[in-house]
C-alpha cells in the first residue's frame, strides 16, 4: 500500500515580501527515506519546521498519514520525532533526566532503544546537556526522537558540524532504527553526498520550490547518452572515435552515444558540424543539482 | 561471519560510480577472493545496510543482481548464502596485481599528503592491528 507519509500541496510561507516556500509539492511514502536537498537559504528548515507545527504555513496544505496536520491534536504529533538544527533540551538536565522527563509524555517510549542508543554513541548519562559538545547534543536529540518509535523521523541538517566517524554513526543508527516498511524518514541537507548513501529519493528544492525528485538509481552515475542527428549521410571522420565514447548505436536516423566522461568536449565538438538534433540525456542528480541551484554539491 | 574483518567494505559517495555498483563490485571481489565461500551466509541486508551505512533498498538490489548472476542464492526465511559455485577464485596472481593497484594508489596519495613511506606503514599497523604473527584481529571498530 503506498499511503503518504507526508504530503504538501501548493505549500507556501511568506515572511512579508519573502516567499521563503513558494507552492512546494513534496510527498514522502511511507516506508521510504527522502532527502531533501538543496542550497542555503532554499526553504529547506522552513519547510521542515511547518511540518513539525513549529511554524504555521501562509497557504496550502499539509497532511501527514493522511491527515490534516491544520488543527490536528497530539495524536498526531506525536507520530513525529524530530531533529533539529538547535536542540531543544533544557541545558540543566542530566542526559539521564532528559530521557526521564521526555518518557513521561510518550506512551510508546522505549526505554532500552535510548539507553542502547546513548551506549552506541557513549552518551555520558550524568553529564548535563548544557555541557555536551556539540556532537552529543545532536546525538541525545537523537536518542530522544527515537525513543518514541515514532512512524515518522524528520531530520533537519543532522549531521552538520559532527566530524566523519559521529556522522557515519549517526546515520547507521537511523539506518537501523528508524528505517523499515512502517517507519518513514525525511533528512535535509545541503550537501548531496552526505544523503545520498542512505535516501531512496532525493527531492532538490530550490528557491522554495521542489526543482526535481530522483530515485536512488539515478544517483552518482557519470554516465551519459548523447542523441546526435548529423545534417551529413555520414557522420564526419573520427568525430564518434574520440576519447570518453564507450558505446555508439544506430537510432533511426541519428546516433545514440554512450559517454562516459569527457562530456563537454565530446558535446562541443558535436555542436561545430552541423546536426539535425544534438542533446544531452540522462543528467545524474548531481548535474541537476548544479543545473537547478548553479551551485557546487560539495559546498 | 563472525571472523571477516569489519573493514572488508568500502563505499564511497564522491566517487562517481553509483553506491549500488560499488558495493556489488566489492562483495563479488570479496567472494573471488575467498573472504566469503561456497556456503558462507551472508549479513542480512539490514545488518550490511547498517554496517555500510546504506539504505537497506540499495542492498537488497545487490542482492537481488548478485542471485541472477548466480554469486549467492537466498533461501526466503532463512539467509542469503554464497552459491555453491559462485564463479572461478582468483588466482594468487590476479590478487598480488589487484593489491599493487590499490597500493600504489594509497601510497601516492600519502605521498601527495606530504607523508612518508613510514607515516603510510604505520598508519596501516596502527589501522589494523597487525600483529607478530602477521594475522589480522576480529571485528575493529572503524
Amino acid at each position: 500500500m503506498d499511503q503518504l507519509a507526508i504530503e504538501t500541496r501548493g505549500l507556501v510561507k511568506r515572511y512579508g515580501e519573502a516567499l521563503a516556500v513558494d507552492h512546494l509539492d513534496l510527498q514522502v511514502r511511507c516506508g521510504e527515506v527522502f532527502g531533501l536537498v538543496g542550497p542555503n537559504g532554499a526553504g529547506k528548515t522552513t519547510t521542515i519546521r511547518i511540518l513539525v507545527g513549529l511554524s504555521e504555513p501562509s497557504a496550502g496544505d499539509v497532511r501527514l498519514f493522511g491527515q490534516p496536520l491544520a488543527g490536528s491534536g497530539p495524536a498526531l504529533r506525536a507520530k513525529v520525532g524530530y531533529v533539529g538544527e538547535e536542540q531543544a533540551v533544557y541545558p540543566y538536565m542530566r542526559v539521564s533526566e532528559a530521557m526521564d522527563f521526555l518518557r513521561a509524555f510518550y506512551p510508546r517510549w522505549d526505554q532500552d532503544l535510548a539507553l542502547r542508543i546513548a551506549d552506541v554513541f557513549r552518551l555520558p548519562l550524568r553529564q548535563r546537556a548544557g555541557e555536551l559538545s556539540k556532537g552529543m547534543r545532536v546525538q541525545l536529540a537523537l536518542v530522544l526522537a527515537l525513543a518514541p518509535r515514532p512512524p515518522l523521523l524528520i531530520l533537519d541538517e543532522p549531521t552538520a558540524g559532527l566530524d566523519p566517524i559521529a556522522r557515519r554513526d549517526f546515520l547507521s543508527t537511523v539506518l537501523g532504527e528508524a528505517v523499515g516498511p512502517d517507519q518513514s524518514v525525511l533528512m535535509s541537507s545541503h550537501n548531496l553526498t552526505e544523503v545520498e548513501r542512505v535516501v531512496d529519493r532525493v527531492g532538490i528544492i530550490v528557491h522554495g520550490r521542489m526543482a526535481a525528485v530522483r530515485t536512488v538509481d539515478e544517483f552518482g552515475s557519470s554516465q551519459k547518452r548523447i542523441r546526435v542527428v548529423f545534417q551529413a549521410d555520414q557522420p564526419p571522420a573520427g568525430i564518434l572515435d574520440q576519447p570518453g565514447i564507450a558505446g555508439v548505436a544506430r537510432e533511426g536516423r541519428g546516433y545514440l552515444l554512450t559517454v562516459d566522461g569527457n562530456v563537454e568536449d565530446i558535446m562541443a565538438s558535436l555542436a561545430r558540424v552541423p546536426t539535425f538534433a544534438l542533446e544531452l540525456l540522462d543528467m545524474s542528480l548531481e548535474d541537476s543539482l548544479l543545473h537547478y541551484a548553479g551551485g557546487d554539491r560539495r559546498a | 561471519m563472525g571472523t571477516t574483518p569489519s573493514f572488508w567494505l568500502h563505499v564511497n559517495p564522491s566517487s562517481g560510480v553509483p553506491l549500488y555498483l560499488q558495493l556489488k563490485e566489492q562483495l563479488k571481489r570479496a567472494i573471488g577472493g575467498g573472504v566469503f565461500r561456497p556456503g558462507d551466509r551472508l549479513p542480512a541486508v539490514r545488518e550490511l545496510a547498517v554496517e555500510a551505512v546504506l539504505n537497506p533498498n540499495t542492498v537488497a538490489r545487490v542482492y537481488r543482481e548478485l542471485e541472477t548472476d548466480g554469486y549467492i542464492t537466498t533461501q526466503r526465511g532463512i539467509g542469503t548464502f554464497v552459491a555453491a559455485d559462485p564463479g572461478p577464485r582468483l588466482s594468487e596472481s590476479e590478487r598480488e596485481r589487484a593489491l599493487a593497484a590499490a597500493g600504489g594508489r594509497f601510497l601516492a596519495e600519502t605521498a601527495q599528503l606530504g607523508l612518508s613511506a613510514g607515516d603510510a606503514v604505520s598508519y596501516l599497523v596502527r589501522r589494523c592491528g597487525v600483529g607478530a604473527h602477521g594475522s589480522l584481529p576480529g571485528p575493529a571498530k572503524e
